[in-house]
């Protein structure tokens, strides 16, 4: 019993408070940054209102004639006591938001700028639960966490005015492992709140199309085919998925691509202005956080691999390579065999790689390139039963 | 240095505990009470729904008028005789009518007011059925059917 009980501490312990690089948290900053910027200023809805309105930063209330929080208000339970602002001091607060938001995404006194910013936005979204969106909600959540967490040690102006790193390089798992819970949670609670009657029978999205609600270029389209109800059935299904999927190495990529065309869909079809975009970042945290865990072996003699590695240097933005520079010989960890077919990929798991496998690992580990691993799987995989047939031998 | 280390390893772990709790008991509350803001629930329901308001009085009832109170935001989902639609559901409807309701009998409470009244129709996901709820401060709400 007693081990038993050892054994879920030591599980618990791991899985929260295991040390690992922060590369991940400092880019969900700056993505989650700009897509805070792209709220602030109003650039959101580009695939459902053709008129984007671009301001410096954009206000909540145009005018004292229509700022709630001189009439009735109902502030977030638990938050009644807070003071409210006069018209001209939201305005203000607003402004320094937006300053404070520009600081947090570059990385600049990040250690500082974050908790104030988070702090500061928290506040005006307490005030008043009349201008709830969930999309608010999750900025609040997710700059709280990002905010506490001192994730400017890379990919920052603090960073790069340090000379390359700033402060810890790596800290416990907490703040990823809480964005993945509230990620999961997300398609959990919103797949839940869909079994009913209502949304399986196409109902609630025929009367969003009938009430304007739908009016991108897919809106449009579901509008005319008709397509409610299988869309309907899909999406429940698809969310259930994804708050699985996420977690486990196996799923993780399919879950990531149909998650990204899911929210592009959405985007497409009905105003959730920054909302599919949040959560399309937030993907990151599912990423493995292990640095440089696979190592390219590199000839620079050869044209073609001086190409991949200025290609990594562009879109490695997960620091998973390492690169070990061959000058005419082979490293004695790696049988000469493997030496002459091309690039060479030696795995997490010590498993090495070569020619268009050691390529499509290569993609399959890029944030943005790894549905073409499975185009040039596929593509291998039929080239090899073609030899295979031309020669059977 | 161990006790500080101590005490952080405890915080952290209450912070665990507290973030779990809250995501997890806001999730429940919403799909429970119909309201699905903090609780994501997305697109489960649309209300249509229009509302008027009541003042009661121990000899007779007044119809009340919004004013300058209700500005933005609340204006367009609170004023009396005017179609609305909300995508959070009954709940989230419930909730703001509560609290209106009380802000209305605080701010009109002279002699021989016994409560206000939020009277509200509304239709669920376009249906046929029109319901209607009676939502009173400072007692609580009379649910219906028309």
């Amino acid at each position: 019993m007693k081990n038993e009980s050892q054994g879920i501490i030591n599980l618990w312990n791991r899985f929260w408070f295991s040390e690992e690089p922060k590369d991940i948290l400092c880019l969900l900053r700056i993505f989650f940054g700009i897509i805070f910027l792209m709220k602030l200023t109003g650039c959101t809805g580009f695939m459902t209102n053709m008129h984007v309105e671009l301001s410096i930063p954009q206000h909540t209330f145009s005018s004292d004639y229509v700022y709630r929080l001189s009439g009735f208000v109902q502030s977030v339970p638990g938050f009644g006591w807070l003071p409210l602002p006069s018209y001209k001091t939201y305005l203000l607060i607003e402004d320094i938001v937006f300053v404070l938001a520009l600081f947090f995404t570059s990385g600049l006194f990040a250690t500082y700028t974050g908790p104030l910013l988070a702090m500061l936005y928290g506040y005006l979204f307490v005030l008043d639960q009349m201008g709830y969106h969930h999309h608010t909600f999750l900025f609040v959540i997710v700059l709280f966490i990002l905010g506490f967490s001192n994730c400017s040690s890379r990919y920052s102006l603090d960073s790069y005015l340090h000379g390359g790193t700033f402060g810890k390089v790596k800290g416990i798992a907490m703040p990823r492992r809480m964005l993945q819970i509230l990620v999961s949670a997300i398609y959990f609670f919103g797949a839940l709140s869909k079994i009913n009657p209502g949304w399986l029978s196409g109902d609630i999205i025929r009367v969003l199309g009938m009430s304007g609600a739908l009016h991108g270029p897919l809106g449009h389209f579901i509008m005319k085919s008709q397509f409610y109800l299988p869309l309907s059935v899909s999406t429940p299904i698809l969310e259930f998925f994804l708050a699985i999927a996420l977690w486990f190495d196996k799923t993780v990529r399919i879950a990531v691509l149909c998650g990204v065309l899911f929210h592009l869909v959405i985007d497409m079809t009905i105003n959730v202005s920054t909302f599919s975009f949040q959560m399309i970042a937030l993907y990151t945290v599912f990423a493995y956080p292990g640095t440089k865990s696979t190592t390219i072996f590199i000839d620079p003699g050869k044209v073609k691999q001086a190409v991949l590695i200025r290609f990594l240097l562009l879109f490695d933005w997960l620091r998973r390579f390492g690169t070990v520079v061959m000058k005419g010989g082979t490293p004695a960890a790696i049988p000469e065999v493997y030496t002459k077919s091309g690039i060479l990929v030696r795995k997490r798991g010590g498993d090495i790689l070569t020619g268009i496998d050691a390529f499509s690992c290569v993609l399959g580990m890029l944030p943005l390139f790894f549905p073409f691993a499975w185009l040039i799987k596929i593509f291998s995989s039929v080239r090899r039963n073609i030899s295979r047939d031309h020669n059977p031998a | 240095m161990i006790a500080v280390c101590y005490t952080m390893r405890i915080f952290l772990n209450a912070v665990i505990l507290l973030f779990v709790l809250a995501v997890v008991t806001l999730g429940i509350r919403s799909l429970l009470v119909n309201d699905s803001r903090y609780g994501w629930g997305m697109f489960a329901s649309q209300t249509d729904y229009m509302v008027s308001y009541i003042i009661h009085y121990k000899d007779r009832t007044d119809t009340y008028h919004t004013g300058a109170e209700l500005r933005g935001l609340a204006r367009i989902k609170l004023s009396p005789g005017r179609r609305s639609l909300t995508r959070y559901g009954i709940g989230t409807l419930r909730s703001w009518l509560g609290n209106y309701t009380c802000y209305i009998y605080k701010n009109n409470r002279t002699e021989g007011v016994l409560f206000a009244e939020a009277r509200v129709i509304y239709t669920i996901n376009g249906k046929d059925e029109i319901r209607s709820e009676r939502i009173r401060c400072p007692q609580n709400s009379d649910r219906g059917s028309y």
